[in-house]
């Protein structure tokens, strides 16, 4: 039963009660009720006494057909004495039945009740004598044999000092329904205007653009971003990154950023500006990491950290060394489409991919398009300057291993994904993936000892290879040597699998140890130790294009044409072949190295 | 009327969170509901009572009564009395005990802070106020990332100002109660310089 109906039965039932006090009320109420009544001195076990006070109190035992549930009513009519008593019966009311003819005021002279009034009535009407005698006789109802008078009327009248306390129960219950009812109607109305229920929290602000949703780690929101962009790959959103970084910086040094107007915002140009160089010969990237990322209904947001070795000259012309870290804040729509692999380094026109040679402030001078920031690919809105100086990283010192003994980060649906790969190349095996595991690092520490990236470079990405390289630089540079002596893998652990349109990707956590030290250009230990290994491990990613079905190798030959990878260039292409094997595009190449304490699995 | 349960009250206590989230690190969630628990046994009391006021009048009031069908009114009497009393929350309130509402604010207040994923944050930092409007109480719920005892005094004055200002139904004491918590707030857990609303981490390339 609805709120509403219950109400309204309520107001009906106490409409009822107040009608019916409001008829008992009314003089002269004596009709019977439909015209028979019963009338018994013990019926429904009332109290009833064949003699009554000088006082009139009323002591009757008529019960009628019209009075269920004990109820006795006052009327004035039938017709309203039946649906008061109806309807009010359940309160317990009583009522009295009254004959007209036998009201005690027509026998006239002294007729109050208990005096000397006689009726007319020859039906069991009430009598009395006019002996004077101040005690009414006893009343004895004639009954005929069914228990009713012959004419159907109820032998008794109704003493009308009765009548205000039958009006005064009904008044109450009336009164007190309606104020229930009321009350109960108020706390409906109030209930309505009120806001039931509420939550305020920052994603609340009027402001679409500030709403941010919250993510229990950076890994978690890139996966968010994918599952609304299914074209977004990190791997190649790392590539485009490391393109624009390295391509403001050259446009930065020539004066020439508004032609990238497209992907920096006008504060950012200026904050870029200040920087001092008149040239710049190379932009080595150590780092880049995703500090934050923000996603709204409309925006995504997200700051990249840079550290990078910039080759500039000076305004003499002498070159200098400089040491950069900066943090980018980019944005982009989000509804807009990642861009595809082949055009993951390419910093063109975000509408149609040309260059951005004729470009006028935002608009393509080959397309036209007048693109909204954001819009169709990310913008940098800020730069910001973290450090810039003339001197490279400190790499003298011991720094203490963290986190060996932590347990591995394993993404919670690692199992699941493992079994989707196997479905998907057959000939993957957990075996060969693990000895092409070794082969990588065995030739990334001959490499690294050998400070000659060579020998690895078939089996890093680009962008490792470049953050390698850095690295390697920064030594050379400070005339310091870093070694790594007798390197073993101890064991491997798989830590996550995932995928996204281009590629797929293998996390392990490479359990390890070495000799490691470093030793100045006299060969003396500046850090480390030459004589004690020590045991570490790091989480590797390898990636490999996607819809590949290939049992890794862990020999040194040329995935394409079989060839040694003895020749590889540092563009990553086969000498033979000409190929780039780098990509990921026939095998597992590494492309990504994290410390224990900066891992972290998606939530 | 309550004024916590109107819209003005939510934009301006969404703007008090975003002042207070530029000054501490720890992530403020206020939630509103009508109700948190059952109080079905307040209304059977009502029904009890009424009916039994019902009884007496009907045995010792001095005119007669038919009680034909007495086991039938008393029910009705019972049951109107329940039905009303469900339906006003004054004295659904004063007829349930004040134990027993801030027990039922408090679970619903703990149920809702996971339900709402309030752990979901880098630090651990998240606060729910959660505000119950039949009960005119409030529950505050830390994370683990914040300490309680840290927090200590000002802060408990804090969340009773709110109980308060919950109780009496009033706005301004309520955003008012909400800063004073939020001020220490960014005493105890100042924001980082890198903090920003969400969780970031390193992704080391």
């Amino acid at each position: 039963m609805s709120a509403r109906s219950t109400t309204r039965a309520l107001l009906v039932t106490g409409a009822f009660v107040l009608v019916a006090a409001i008829a008992a009320a009314r003089p002269g109420g004596g009709q019977s009720f439909g015209g028979g009544s019963r009338s018994s001195s013990s019926s429904g076990g009332s109290r009833s006494s064949s003699s009554s006070s000088s006082s009139g109190s009323f002591r009757s035992s008529s019960s009628s057909s019209s009075s269920s549930g004990g109820f006795r009513s006052t009327s004035s009519s039938s017709s309203s004495s039946s649906s008061s008593s109806s309807g009010g019966s359940s309160f317990g009311s009583r009522t009295t039945t009254t004959t007209t003819t036998s009201s005690s005021s027509s026998s006239g002279g002294s007729s109050s009740f208990g005096h000397t009034s006689s009726t007319s009535g020859a039906n069991g009407s009430y009598s009395s004598s006019s002996s004077g005698d101040t005690t009414p006789p006893p009343y004895t109802p004639p009954l005929t044999g069914d228990g009713y008078t012959s004419e159907g009327a109820p032998p008794y009248a109704v003493p009308k000092s009765d009548r205000p306390v039958t009006l005064t129960l009904l008044a109450l219950f009336g009164a007190i329904a309606f104020v229930v009812l009321a009350l109960i109607a108020y706390s409906r109305w109030r209930a309505n205007q009120q806001l039931a229920s509420w939550d305020a929290s920052v994603d609340d602000t009027l402001d679409a653009e500030v709403r941010a949703k919250r993510h229990a780690n950076v890994m978690s929101a890139l996966l968010a971003i994918r599952s609304a962009d299914d074209a977004f790959s990190f791997v190649l959103f790392e590539d485009f990154l490391y393109a624009l970084y390295a391509e403001v910086h050259t446009a930065r040094a020539t004066g020439r950023l508004d032609g990238l107007s497209p992907y920096l915002s006008t504060e950012a140009q200026a904050q870029l500006s200040r920087l001092p160089a008149s040239g710049i010969d190379g932009v080595v990237i150590g780092g880049m990491r995703i500090e934050s990322i923000r996603t709204s209904a409309t925006r995504v947001t997200l700051d990249a950290v840079f550290t990078a070795n910039l080759a500039e000259t000076d305004e003499t012309g002498a070159p200098a060394a400089v040491y950069m870290e900066e943090r980018w804040t980019l944005c982009r729509d989000a509804s807009a489409r990642s861009r595809p692999p082949e055009r993951a380094r390419v910093i063109g026109c975000p509408s149609c991919g040309a260059p951005l040679d004729k470009t006028i402030g935002q608009q393509c001078g080959y397309c036209g398009a007048t693109s909204k920031p954001g819009d169709h690919d990310w913008f940098v809105e800020n730069v910001t300057i973290v450090a810039r100086e003339n001197r490279g990283p400190m790499l003298t010192g011991t720094t203490e291993e963290v986190g060996t003994d932590w347990p591995t980060v394993v993404a919670p649906d690692v199992k699941k994904e493992l079994e989707a790969l196997r479905s998907r190349d057959p000939a993957f095996s957990w075996p060969a993936f693990v000895a092409r595991v070794g082969v990588v690092f065995s030739a990334f520490h001959t490499s690294w000892s050998a400070q000659d990236l060579t020998a690895v470079r078939p089996y890093l990405s680009d962008n490792l290879y470049e953050l390698q390289k850095y690295w390697v630089s920064a030594y050379l540079e400070q005339g310091l040597h870093n070694k790594t002596e007798n390197p073993l893998i101890v064991t491997v652990h798989l830590a996550r699998i995932t995928r996204d349109r281009f590629f797929d990707a293998v996390t392990v956590r490479v359990f390890a140890t070495c000799i490691d030290y470093t030793t100045d250009a006299k060969g003396a230990v500046v850090a480390g130790d030459s004589e004690q290994p020590r045991e570490y491990s790091e989480y590797w990613t390898f990636i490999r294009g996607a819809g590949k079905s290939a049992a890794p190798r862990s020999d040194n030959a040329c995935p394409s044409c079989g060839g040694s990878l003895a020749g590889i260039n540092m563009a990553g292409e086969c000498s033979h072949c000409r190929v780039k094997v780098t990509t990921g595009e026939f095998d597992w190449v590494l492309s990504r190295i994290e410390q224990d304490e900066v891992y972290e699995a998606a939530a | 009327m309550n004024e916590l349960a109107t819209s003005d009250t939510k934009t301006r206590v969404a703007a008090a969170i975003t002042a207070i989230e530029k000054e501490t690190s720890a992530e403020i969630v206020v939630m509103m509901r009508p109700l948190s628990g059952t109080y079905r046994h307040a209304d059977l009391l009502a029904g009890a009572v009424t009916a039994l006021a019902y009884l007496c009048v009907f045995l010792y009031h001095p005119e007669p009564f038919d009680f034909t069908y007495f086991p039938l009114e008393q029910a009705a009497v019972f049951a109107l009395a329940a039905l009303a009393c469900s339906r006003l929350p004054s004295l659904r309130r004063a007829l349930s005990g004040r134990k027993t509402r801030e027990k039922n604010v408090q679970t619903a207040a703990k149920a809702a802070f996971v339900d709402r994923g309030m752990s979901k944050t880098r630090s651990r930092t998240g606060v729910l106020v959660y505000v119950s409007a039949f009960e005119r109480d409030v529950a505050v719920v830390l994370d683990v990332g914040l300490d309680a005892a840290a927090l200590g005094e000002p802060h408990a004055r804090a969340v009773e100002a709110l109980r308060d200002a919950a109780r009496r139904g009033r706005r301004d004491d309520f955003v008012k109660a909400l800063e004073d918590m939020g001020a220490r707030l960014a005493e105890i857990d100042p924001i980082d310089e890198d903090d920003v609303d969400e969780l970031p981490n390193e992704v080391a390339a």
